[in-house]
């Protein structure tokens, strides 16, 4: 397009029109711009207007957003503070589970946390050093696959106690990395989130591999011992601290025929037919308990039915467990034993009955004998001997001198039966007493072997029997004979002596004396004489008692009760009337 | 024959529009004693005159004589304005 060349004037009309329309537009007295093609509506004052209601609406929102800004700003501190408290909470609680973690480390057990899906989310080091994954390996794995977890009780079981409970407890064989099992005491605790649902699980694991092996190994040595004790044939049974039967062996059963289901459990005194309800053995056992001692040969008898005899030993022992305190009883059934014991002891008394009669039989025979050969031998020999003195002296010399010699042996025929006489049995121990008796025998013995010998006592008077008149008698004799075949004494004192108690008669001899514990043993040679010397004693109830030492001579007592030395069909001692 | 040739370019009834056709009618019956001619052209129904015219804003009232054109623009509520063109258009024959 051309531009028109316009005139001064024109130029200034084109002027003074523009200033009219700026004016105009100003002051906003223009509704409209005519262009070539369209025309636009010039609306300004109601554009003010609107701007100023926009505005003052707009301020209103202002201050209205100011304050609900100011409200907001409010929250929002507050809500940042809630949210620093929170996140100080959360840096707190993470530092203390940190805390807590290291502390988990420290344990020991091995100690994880699986969620309710079983997979771990937390691995102890305890745990890294017994199932040997790092922890960084067993987050996140299941833990019943990663441990090949052998269960007593199905999981199903197990996980709905904890969720009922809070709680489980148990024994779990677990495999660690390299393979090995691993058996432990397991202790799992359930975890809850904030609205209360299971939301994860702590098991603690104690491992007791080597202890289920100790107590498995203790088991079997336990069953090992029970098969011996099973083949005793003594009765065993092990008891509680309240007596209460804990084991018993299969003798045990077969001898008191007891059910060994029902007998565990059972208090001892209350077994049987009363057989175990002895106070005394309440007591001794009571005491093994408390003191920790023993008791051997501890004899109870039962009489009820079939005569029993049992002897029992009882010793503490200490079970596999460190339980309470045991005992250990053991009963030895001794009712064959004692029954033959019976039998051999009245065997024993029988024979000893015997043995005393046949002793009174021969001591009557050697009377009898003594007697017929001083009443017929002896005076025959005497009546004999004063014949041939008479025809001696009337006889014709020739003959003198054999009869002289015939005489002299009459004399020695007539002193050996004397002497055989008294040897056979001393009549003056029946018509004078023992203490006469002894001294006669003591001159004798002075007399043929060289020692003096000496009998001190309260004279005769004692109350003896004829028997056991013999018997001291006979003792003293053959104590005489030891002293002088090995005395080498010089002085032998007899002293008789008696009190409300018994009778006593001592030999002392001031010899070489000899070691006595010769006599323990059953040789023959000079105990053999002192041990049948104190059989017979002890046999009537008396007791003898031997002093001596190398160099210090010997003495040796023998001892009557009273009642034993009393005279009864035999007649008192005392001097013949 | 009116003495003044007066022509309004409104545009429809906005409000300066309206405000200047009642600005000069008051104008016209009081200052002229009715001595004149008003037409008024609505840009909105046919702008062809305002263009060809020149009139580039409304309201806008063109006053016409013999060797006159004078236009003044606004809603016209200056009397004193109008009349200072009403009387340069009647000072020249």
């Amino acid at each position: 397009m051309t531009a028109e060349k316009l005139t001064y004037e024109e130029m200034e009309a084109k002027l003074g029109e523009a200033q009219e329309i700026l004016h105009a537009l100003r002051h906003h007295e223009v509704d409209a711009i005519v262009g070539d093609r369209d025309i636009a509506l010039v609306r300004l004052q109601e554009v003010e207007e609107a701007l100023h209601k926009a505005k003052a609406e707009l301020e209103e929102r202002v201050v209205e957003r100011t304050a609900e800004l100011a409200k907001v700003n409010r929250q929002l501190q507050e809500t940042l503070q809630s949210q620093k408290r929170i996140q100080q909470q959360g840096e707190r609680s993470a530092r203390e589970s940190r805390e807590h973690a290291e502390l988990l480390d420290l344990a020991h057990d091995m100690i994880f946390v699986h969620d309710m899906d079983g997979r771990i989310v937390f691995w102890n080091r305890g745990a890294e050093l017994t199932y040997g994954w790092k922890r960084e390996e067993a987050i996140g794995q299941l833990s019943h696959e990663l441990l090949k977890t052998e269960f007593a009780e199905p999981l199903l079981r197990i996980t709905a106690r904890i969720i009922k409970e809070g709680w489980w407890e148990g024994e779990l064989v677990r495999t660690t990395r390299a393979g090995r099992q691993v058996t432990v005491a397991a202790r799992w605790a359930l975890r809850r989130d904030a609205e209360g649902r299971p939301a994860a699980i702590l098991e603690i694991d104690h491992d007791i591999t080597a202890r289920k092996q100790a107590e498995r190994e203790m088991t079997e040595a336990w069953r090992f011992a029970e098969s011996i004790i099973d083949t005793m044939q003594e009765a065993l049974v092990v008891l509680d601290a309240q007596l209460r039967i804990i084991s018993a062996n299969r003798s045990f059963h077969e001898t008191f025929g007891v059910d060994p289901q029902q007998i565990v459990g059972q208090s001892l005194p209350t077994l049987g037919s009363g057989l175990w309800a002895d106070s005394a053995l309440y007591h001794r056992l009571r005491e093994v308990l408390m003191a920790g001692g023993s008791f051997e040969g501890f004899e109870i008898e039962c009489n009820g039915g079939e005569p029993k005899a049992f002897v029992l030993s009882a010793r503490p022992i200490r079970p596999p467990a460190h339980g309470a305190e045991r005992i250990l009883l053991v009963i030895q059934d001794v009712t064959l034993c004692k029954r033959q014991q019976r039998v051999i002891e009245a065997d024993k008394e029988q024979l000893g009955s015997l043995t005393e009669e046949l002793l009174m039989i021969e001591e009557r025979q050697r009377r009898q004998i003594a007697q017929a050969l001083h009443d017929s031998v002896g005076q025959s020999l005497a009546f004999s001997k004063r014949e041939l003195n008479l025809l001696r002296q009337r006889g014709p010399e020739e003959v003198r001198g054999r009869l002289q010699e015939v005489c002299a042996q009459l004399d020695d025929a007539i002193k050996h039966t004397r002497d055989l006489t008294f040897e056979l049995s001393p009549s003056t121990l029946y018509t004078l007493g023992l203490q006469t008796a002894l001294e006669e025998l003591a001159e004798q013995f002075a007399e043929s072997e060289g020692f003096h010998c000496q009998v001190e006592g309260p004279g005769d008077g004692i109350p003896l029997s004829e028997q056991v008149r013999s018997l001291l008698y006979r003792a003293v004799r053959e104590l005489l004979v030891n002293v002088a075949k090995h005395a080498e004494a010089r002085n032998v004192r007899i002293i008789l002596d008696h009190d409300e108690q018994g009778f006593r008669i001592a030999v002392q001899d001031d010899g070489k004396g000899f070691d006595i514990s010769i006599l323990k043993g059953r040789g023959k040679g000079r105990g053999f004489g002192m041990l049948s010397v104190r059989e017979r004693l002890v046999h009537i109830g008396g007791a003898f008692a031997v002093e001596s030492e190398q160099g210090q001579g010997t003495k040796v007592t023998m001892t009557i009760p009273i009642d034993c030395g009393q005279p009864s069909s035999w007649g008192f001692e005392g001097r013949s009337t | 024959m009116a003495r003044y040739r007066l022509r309004l370019f409104i545009a429809g009834d906005e409000i300066n529009s309206a405000a200047a056709k009642a600005s000069l009618d008051r104008i016209c019956a009081e200052d002229l004693g009715g001595d004149c001619r008003i037409e008024i052209v609505d840009i909105l129904r046919d702008a062809r005159l305002a263009v060809a015219e020149g009139i580039v804003v409304t309201p806008a009232l063109l006053i016409t004589g013999p060797g006159l054109r004078t236009v003044v623009l606004g809603n016209l509520t200056d009397a004193g304005k109008v009349r200072a063109a009403l009387q340069r258009g009647s000072e020249k024959p």
